[in-house]
């Protein structure tokens, strides 16, 4: 199943904040933490928005010549 | 007050005016690219905005630059001269080129190249450096995310009105406090850090004791120094912020500049220096993508990128080398 490029662009922005958080100082670490689960959330969101369409485009009636 | 410390305060306000020139026309390069504003009074209006900062916010930054980066011990006339002039030397070299990179980190850079050239490796404090760099990479994506939030918030608030100018028009006049958000946030995080630096001299040459806050005139003097600069805006990075990136529209613009000020907000208060340009930046990439990955320009936003990741390592080498006249002069 191939996944949209914005969702993939959130995935790979959660995981850079995820993988940030060793060097990130103690007192800033839920900023990485907040920022990964929004992007993560985009990321879900953009999914099911391009499932979605894909679905109602299959349902329309082919085109007429 | 010594000769030398009233040419390298000058000298620091200099600095400070040319930051309002090269970087402060990111706070105004939506307006602009949306038509919200005639160039003149964006600039205007951002230029008042940056100065007023000075009344909301604190001077946790500045404290950030003056005892976080460097030693404190470290700091003499002379490496806080030849940090400066490095700073400025690589402003003025990415200015020429047209390059919106930021002038928080050639200062960051350029401090600790000649802290370096002065007393080695040890001079720097590594937990002041990892909190810059790790803002580096952060900045940009919270602006890029909480900008996209809003476009989507926005979106899916007005998706059924049907009188699209009237909404236009809205968003036109909610620019005008977006934009001045903005500008408030670039006021308090830019003008600091050359209070930071202005801090340091004055403790440096024993004029105010090592615990001291930001004297008040550094504060006024500081944020008129950048709110002058604003004035005399820098048109060819505006050109690249405001519409090479991406193409804005009044609600992607309001959205932009909001999600950078919230940015900018939370850094000046949590004393965190960073850069006004990448996280702008990152918040017009975030209005991008509401549309479709393809319409940021990335080869841009790329050729952004590798100016920021320039930044710190070339101010560095330039103040390390234009340390070691002054050194020898000393």
């Amino acid at each position: 199943m191939r996944i949209g490029r914005r969702s993939l662009f959130f995935l790979a922005t959660a995981l850079v904040c995820l993988f940030m958080i060793p060097p990130t100082p103690a007192e800033f670490r839920w900023v990485n933490l907040v920022m990964a689960a929004l992007a993560s959330l985009w990321a879900v969101l953009l999914r099911i928005e391009d499932v979605a369409s894909r679905r109602s485009g299959s349902q329309d009636p082919p085109p007429t010549a | 007050m010594s000769i030398a410390v009233v040419v390298i305060i000058a000298i620091a306000l200099g600095f400070d005016f040319f930051n309002g020139f090269h970087d402060a026309a990111n706070s105004i390069a939506t307006v602009v690219s949306t038509r919200v504003l005639s160039p003149r009074q964006a600039v205007a209006w951002a230029a008042f905005f940056n100065f007023a900062a000075f009344v909301i916010f604190g001077t946790a930054v500045a404290a950030t630059i003056a005892k976080d980066v460097v030693r404190p011990e470290i700091f003499s006339n002379g490496v806080i001269f030849a940090g400066l002039m490095g700073a400025i030397v690589w402003d003025v070299i990415t200015w020429f080129f047209g390059l919106p990179t930021s002038s928080s980190h050639a200062l960051v850079g350029a401090m600790s190249g000649a802290a370096v050239a002065s007393a080695g490796w040890g001079a720097l404090i590594a937990t002041g450096f990892q909190k810059i760099a790790v803002f580096i990479v952060l900045s940009p994506i919270i602006g890029l995310l909480l900008a996209f939030t809003l476009m989507v918030i926005v979106y899916w608030t007005f998706h059924r009105w049907k009188k699209v100018d009237k909404l236009n028009r809205g968003f036109r006049k909610m620019q005008l406090v977006s934009a001045a958000a903005f500008s408030l946030g670039h006021g308090a995080n830019d003008a600091q850090k050359t209070m930071g630096v202005i801090l340091a001299l004055l403790i440096t040459n024993g004029i105010v004791g090592k615990d001291a806050g930001v004297p008040l005139w550094v504060v006024l003097s500081a944020h008129s120094a950048i709110g002058l600069g604003t004035l005399f805006g820098g048109w060819r990075i505006v050109h690249t912020m405001g519409s090479k990136i991406t193409k804005l529209q009044p609600v992607g613009g309001m959205c932009a500049e909001t999600a950078a000020a919230i940015t900018l907000f939370f850094t000046a208060h949590a004393g965190i220096p960073v850069s006004t340009t990448h996280t702008i930046t990152g918040a017009i990439v975030g209005v991008g993508t509401t549309q479709r990955l393809a319409a940021v320009r990335w080869g841009v936003a790329g050729r952004v990128v590798w100016a920021w990741v320039l930044t710190i390592p070339a101010a560095f080498v330039i103040s390390y080398f234009l340390y070691l006249p002054v050194k020898a002069l000393t």
